[in-house]
């Protein structure tokens, strides 16, 4: 086995860079957040445009997965995947690439979002041109790890590594494959998927951006720097190969757990309802092998803070994965979707696991990688101990919130009639956002107070690193196979016993032992387990066509509902609001239209999205659902709830939007977008295509006058120039939402369908005098 | 060296290859670890079989439905609990009750009742035809109300139904008959000494919160 020595050095250098990268994002994200959840009990601190609830709420979470959690992965697997493998990195170029093109994307996404330009699909926001160089580093990433692979001294590949190889295979398929768009301007797309399909693809992504993002990585990362600084070998290699063959097998099936109740077909919300519940041993498996291998080092985790945030982040991890799986069972899930037990869920793994996680492997590595001591332990005490109660005074001022709403949503009188109206369910969770709030703030200021202890430390480092030499046996060609061990039973001659012999090796792990040094074949078979594993649920969700049956009286919205449609995603509102009334009593009785007929089924129905890109189903309701809120209200109520949510809601949390009614339509950009659609498959004719500009500004004038004669009625000045402010686009859109199916055969809502129209409406051209 | 030399028996065997400094013990999987993993597979099969595979799970659309239908009925049987007085607006707003009209049709096609009569489709037969422009009584649903509880002209076929039906599906069946009203279907022709001609059912003027429906 051993080789002549070779002599290396290691890459500390983009370490270094990557973990100053994770501290100046996790500060940002963070604070972020904060501002988000202080704009919940204050909504004067929506300032518009830009900083907005549903402009802001995308740019934190992107924050903290993809800037914080990202960059803390990415200085977990360089720092320990080159030790592992006792090697330096494949290229020192693609790792300068990796870090600069890393932080290039997040500083775009920071100026984009709030910009609003969004995909409006939950942590696929980015537009397309970000998408696409995030695929390119993605790229690069790859080539220099699995070069890294190949150039490797050790001849198996040790847990982590396996953890790190799904990662970076998984995540390129769901980000590629969730983020095919057409594009319909320089920072405008629409994604090819619609309605039931989209919401498919998008959760697909979404959870196993979970599984494969913050999860399989930060196992990775556990499998190294856990053993590592409690210096205990692992508790179990058998485990070890059982819960990551599961959880890469079992994870990708689970996303449409985010879909019950929904318009997805059942089967599918089934699959990732069993999916989820088989998935929490193998989650477990991590938990176990995490904490288990802390046996006989316990009384050094009283002493050593790193030790502790990892016994922390292991102990949400095991949270975590028991609630998601209860989460996805869909009695529970039909009380605790869109609520705050999913924020709270979600919390509770991100700030417990993959925060704690990633400071106690930064807390192990400043000492290293700056080489000088930590500057203080006692700041490090004090960042445990107020992020721990962070976390807990956040996730359980949220379960309570979420529950308290779930069950108002629910409450009926004796008549029949639902007991609270939305708002009510809101003014009562209201106390828990300030708890909320006050859990972020502690979480914060401890990892403030982390970032200057380890700003400190690296004040104190030597004038030049020391860049150790490192020896390692080069590798060589395998010329036997592994040695079998000693066994009692493998020198019986007897048959049974050679059985059982066999049973044992392989119950030992021996033929994964084979694997681990064919990285080749190792990721050939994960790619295999989650592109198989997806393709059972993705090929029927397309091909079946029963799965969406269609509404002939569903058409595509007209070219100024849809520059509406394009207001609503790029100002975020499916943050706060839902389009998705799930065939519950409770739901379809709260979000009743009063022009449906009696008996007539008032849900959401999977044929009412077909020409939906993207979907905007939501996931959570901070405010109502607004499938149903078309012709709900009159023009001139919307006039006044935009303007200001609290002229007609008094405790409305919602931002004003003042500014649509100042910002004129786009009237060029909707001809492109017309045609764009067309490409993802909407039907619209020619005639609309070609004067998608001249139709919109038709119907904002017709809207405009509508809106006109309500004010004028209240003796109320109407601003010059109407039909050319967004917020008529606006207003046209919320009024067709979820109205087709009730349209008798003389509602026509595109009039130009019939070449008599044609014929006689002279429309005129945008920007002309009018 | 021999990668896998192992000290055995000894509880916790420590492989001896080593990653890093990272060593591995060979630890058993914990055993209620394995259990509730296969408990969780065998109940995902069985569930997946009992909604999916012809068991007899019931789809959530399925239940919602059934949900409603009871949630309706029993929203109907409450408000006719409620109508101590009854008016021509409350009989019409009923009309758009479909529990109520189908509870009506129910009645009206028992064996022995209007059916009898009046035919299925309410064209007539000994009884008038309820389809055309002609009435012995009126041409409100008050009017069929009373005819249909109190009975008719002594010596004629109709008789006081309210002594062997309940006072719901007295009003159901009449709900149900004036659906049929302005049919106009060939049938027995009406008797012009004993029959005017008022048109159809008559729509009564509605305050706006009896007009249900639409």
């Amino acid at each position: 086995m051993s080789g002549e020595l070779e002599r290396f050095r290691y890459d500390d250098d983009v370490v270094r860079k990557f973990v100053a990268a994770t501290l100046l994002w996790a500060v940002v994200g963070m604070l972020v957040g904060l501002i988000l959840a202080l704009q919940l009990v204050m909504p004067a601190l929506n300032f518009g445009p830009w900083f907005t609830f549903g402009r802001l709420r995308p740019l934190h979470t992107n924050a903290v997965i993809f800037a914080f959690a990202g960059n803390a992965l990415f200085a977990g697997i360089y720092h320990s995947s080159q030790r592992l493998l006792k090697t330096r990195m494949f290229s020192d170029a693609l790792s300068r690439f990796h870090f600069w093109g890393w932080q290039a994307i997040i500083v775009s996404a920071a100026i984009t979002l709030p910009l609003g330009f969004t995909q409006g699909k939950e942590y696929a926001e980015l537009e397309w041109p970000i998408d696409i160089a995030i695929a390119v580093v993605w790229v690069a990433f790859a080539v220099n790890f699995f070069g890294t692979l190949a150039k490797r001294r050790e001849r198996h590949l040790y847990v982590a590594i396996w953890f790190y190889i799904a990662t970076i295979i998984t995540v390129a398929v769901l980000h590629i494959f969730n983020n095919l768009a057409i594009p319909a301007g320089a920072l405008k797309s629409y994604p090819i998927y619609a309605g039931v399909q989209d919401a498919f693809m998008q959760w697909w992504y979404g959870h196993n951006a979970v599984a494969f993002f913050l999860t399989t990585p930060f196992l990775g990362m556990m499998y190294y720097y856990l053993p590592k600084a409690a210096e205990r070998p692992v508790y179990s290699y058998r485990l070890s190969i059982l819960h990551f063959w599961s959880l890469v097998f079992l994870y990708i099936w689970a996303g449409p757990h985010h879909l019950h109740y929904t318009a997805l077909p059942e089967w599918a919300s089934t699959l990732g309802m069993l999916f989820s519940v088989m998935l929490w041993m193998p989650s477990w498996g991590g938990m176990i092998n995490g904490l288990f291998t802390l046996r006989g080092a316990w009384h050094r985790v009283a002493q050593d803070p790193v030790l502790k945030f990892f016994v922390v982040a292991v102990t949400f991890y095991g949270m975590a994965t028991f609630e998601g799986p209860l989460l996805s069972i869909k009695s529970v899930n039909s009380l605790s979707h869109y609520t705050d037990w999913t924020i709270g869920h979600v919390h509770g793994g991100a700030l417990g696991w993959n925060g704690f996680l990633a400071f106690g492997m930064i807390y192990w590595l400043a000492p290293r990688l700056f080489q000088t001591k930590i500057y203080s332990k006692k700041m490090m005490e004090f960042h445990f101990w107020t992020g721990t109660i962070g976390i807990l005074i956040y996730i359980i001022s949220m379960y309570v919130a979420g529950i308290t709403q779930g069950l108002m949503w629910r409450a009926f009188n004796a008549d029949g009639t639902l007991k609270y109206d939305f708002m009510q369910s809101l003014i009562k969770i209201i106390p828990m956002y300030w708890f909320r709030a006050f859990g972020g703030l502690l979480y914060i200021t401890g990892v403030i107070v982390g970032v200057v202890n380890i700003a400190l430390t690296w004040a104190s480092r030597p004038k030049v690193y020391e860049d150790k030499e490192i020896e390692a046996p080069a590798l060589k060609p395998i010329t036997a196979p592994d040695p079998e061990p000693p066994s009692p039973l493998k020198e019986s001659g007897a048959h049974v016993v050679q059985i059982a012999y066999k049973l044992e090796r392989f119950i030992e792990g021996a033929w994964h032992r084979t694997w681990e040094r064919l990285p080749l074949t190792f990721s050939v078979m994960v790619g295999v387990a989650v592109v198989v594993a997806s393709l059972f649920e993705i090929l029927p969700t397309f091909l079946i066509r029963s799965n969406v049956p269609t509404i002939a009286s569903v058409e595509p919205l007209t070219p100024l509902e849809q520059y509406g449609r394009d207001i609503y995603i790029s100002d975020g509102c499916y943050n706060c609001h839902s389009q998705m009334v799930r065939p519950i009593r409770m739901e379809t009785e709260r979000y009743k239209p009063d022009f449906s007929k009696p008996g007539q089924l008032t849900y959401s129905l999977p044929g009412e999205f077909v020409y939906d890109h993207p979907f905007q189903w939501g996931s959570r309701r901070i405010g109502p659902d607004l499938h149903r809120v078309g012709r709900k209200y009159s023009h001139d109520w919307h006039w006044d709830h935009m303007m200001n949510p609290r002229s007609k809601l008094k405790k409305s949390m919602m931002p004003p939007y003042d500014y649509l009614f100042r910002d004129p339509i786009d009237f060029s950009a909707i001809t492109d977008h017309t045609a764009a659609l067309v490409k993802v498959g909407v039907p619209y004719i020619r005639y609309e295509v070609e004067n998608a500009d001249k139709l919109a500004l038709w119907q904002a004038k017709k809207v405009a006058g509508e809106l006109t004669k309500l004010l004028k009625a209240q003796n109320r000045r109407v601003p010059p120039n109407l039909q050319t402010k967004k917020i008529i686009a606006v207003i046209a859109y919320l009024q067709r939402l979820g109205t087709d199916i009730f349209r008798g055969p003389k509602d026509i809502v595109r009039p130009w369908l019939d070449p008599k129209w044609r014929r006689e409406i002279k429309l005129s051209q945008p920007g002309g005098k009018d | 060296m021999s990668e896998t030399e192992y000290s055995r028996p000894s509880k916790d065997r420590l492989f001896e290859h080593e990653f890093d400094g990272i060593q591995e013990y060979d630890n058993p999987l914990p055993g209620w670890w394995k259990l509730i993993f296969l408990f969780s597979v065998i109940f995902s099969v069985g569930y997946w079989a009992w909604y999916h595979m012809g068991g007899s799970g019931e789809s959530h659309l399925m239940s919602y439905k059934k949900e409603m239908t009871a949630f309706e009925q029993w929203k109907t049987e409450r408000e006719l609990k409620a109508l101590s007085k009854l008016s021509e607006g409350a009989l019409w707003k009923l009309r758009s009750n479909p529990a109520i009209v189908l509870l009506g049709q129910s009645v009206f096609n028992r064996p022995g009742l209007c059916v009898t009569c009046h035919k299925a489709d309410g064209s007539g037969l000994i009884g008038p035809n309820l389809t055309d422009d002609y009435w012995v009584f009126g041409n409100t649903m008050m009017d069929m109300y009373k005819v249909v509880s109190n009975g008719g002209r002594p010596g004629k076929g109709m008789i006081a139904w309210k002594k062997s039906l309940k006072q719901k599906e007295l009003i159901a069946v009449v709900v149900y008959a004036s659906t049929l009203s302005g049919k106009h279907l060939k049938g027995k022709a009406a008797d012009p000494n004993d029959e005017k001609k008022l048109g159809p059912l008559k729509q009564p003027v509605l305050r706006m919160d009896q007009k249900g429906g639409r």
